[in-house]
């Protein structure tokens, strides 16, 4: 591989297909991602979490005995990890929206969708990197802003007091 | 140890909205444009799509594997595991060069899942099972791969709408 390496840079792969989790290493290792930390659900992520504090986490929604869901709510609601706004992108099968709604409330920061792709892999990697989100605290929330963008001809009630002041529309 | 605790704007219904800058990003701003102009870069994806080619006959492996336990699964008529392996395929048949057979994997899971543990209609399994055998076999490409796994989501299609019509499995 030629190219700079970003040695410092640190990405943590949570997947229980190790096929999958092989090819996402290699995938990363070609953008120059030297330290890919690797752990086959959540309950053996979160240590590698806590030990290495990776600049963001692929992460599978499916897996036992923690799923990327539940790990997902643990990185955002613990004291113990040391980056709680780690940028988490949930790969997996699951594009049914429930289930999309379920990561995104977990905490998730971006979804990408199985089978990967290079691009699709890259251009998520690539937003997480470039246009990091708002996060948001409340009773039974924290994670990154679950608002997008803000569309111009929206003409339905708003449902956030300060709606116009904080959005970035793109 | 957690880093810090941003201070963030509060909503007036108590949630704090805390901006990006103002927690550890994925890479120091210097380094971004470095960053992206190697993600970008004609190197990272001709290195990407040849780790991806060089994964095809690792994944074509493990995808027949799929295949295998997919069959017996119906034979069992166990739901959960049919699923289970149907779920796989979907994540995996593109990257073993067999897309046609993760769609209709696809189009199997998306049918389950939206029976909600529901016993699923066994013509409509064993049709769908019994493609994926022929695609895996290669007995069906091309084509006629094509063809059928256009007639199996328009299966699909119509057994979601009578499992919302009616509320009833199949």
């Amino acid at each position: 591989m030629t190219g700079k390496a970003f040695d410092h840079l640190k990405a943590l792969v949570v997947e229980d297909n190790p096929h999958l989790r092989i090819l996402l290493r290699t995938l990363l290792n070609t953008l120059g991602i030297r330290q890919v930390f690797e752990a086959a659900d959540g309950s053996e992520a979160l240590p590698l979490l806590c030990a290495h504090s990776p600049d963001f986490v692929l992460t599978d929604l499916s897996m036992a005995p923690m799923d990327g869901i539940e790990f997902t709510r643990l990185v955002r609601a613990s004291t113990e990890v040391p980056n709680p706004y780690v940028p988490i992108v949930m790969v997996t099968g699951h594009t049914e929206q429930r289930c999309i709604e379920m990561a995104r409330d977990a905490g998730v920061t971006e979804i990408l969708a199985k089978p990967i792709t290079v691009q699709s892999l890259f251009s998520r990697v690539a937003e997480i990197v470039e246009r990091p989100r708002p996060f948001v605290r409340a009773d039974a929330f924290f994670g990154p802003d679950r608002r997008r963008r803000m569309r111009r001809e929206f003409d339905g009630p708003w449902r956030r007091h300060d709606d116009s002041s904080d959005i970035e529309v793109r | 140890m957690q880093t810090g605790s941003p201070q963030g704007r509060i909503l007036p219904n108590g949630a704090q909205v805390i901006a990006a800058d103002s927690y550890p990003p994925v890479l120091p701003q210097a380094e971004i444009g470095a960053f992206i102009a190697r993600l970008k870069s004609e190197d990272a994806r001709r290195s990407a799509d040849t780790a991806m080619a060089a994964s095809r006959g690792v994944m074509r492996q493990a995808v027949d594997g799929y295949v295998r336990l997919l069959a017996e699964a119906t034979q069992r008529g166990d739901v959960a595991a049919l699923f289970a392996q149907a779920h796989e395929m979907r994540g995996l048949a593109e990257l073993a060069g067999i897309g046609v057979a993760g769609r209709m994997a696809n189009g199997l899971c998306q049918y389950l899942d939206a029976l909600d543990g529901g016993r699923p209609d066994e013509t409509t399994v064993r049709l769908h099972v019994e493609a994926i055998e022929r695609v895996a076999r290669g007995e069906d490409h091309g084509a006629i791969a094509a063809v059928v796994a256009e007639e199996l989501t328009a299966l699909v299609i119509r057994k979601l709408g009578e499992v919302r019509a009616l509320g009833l499995p199949g």
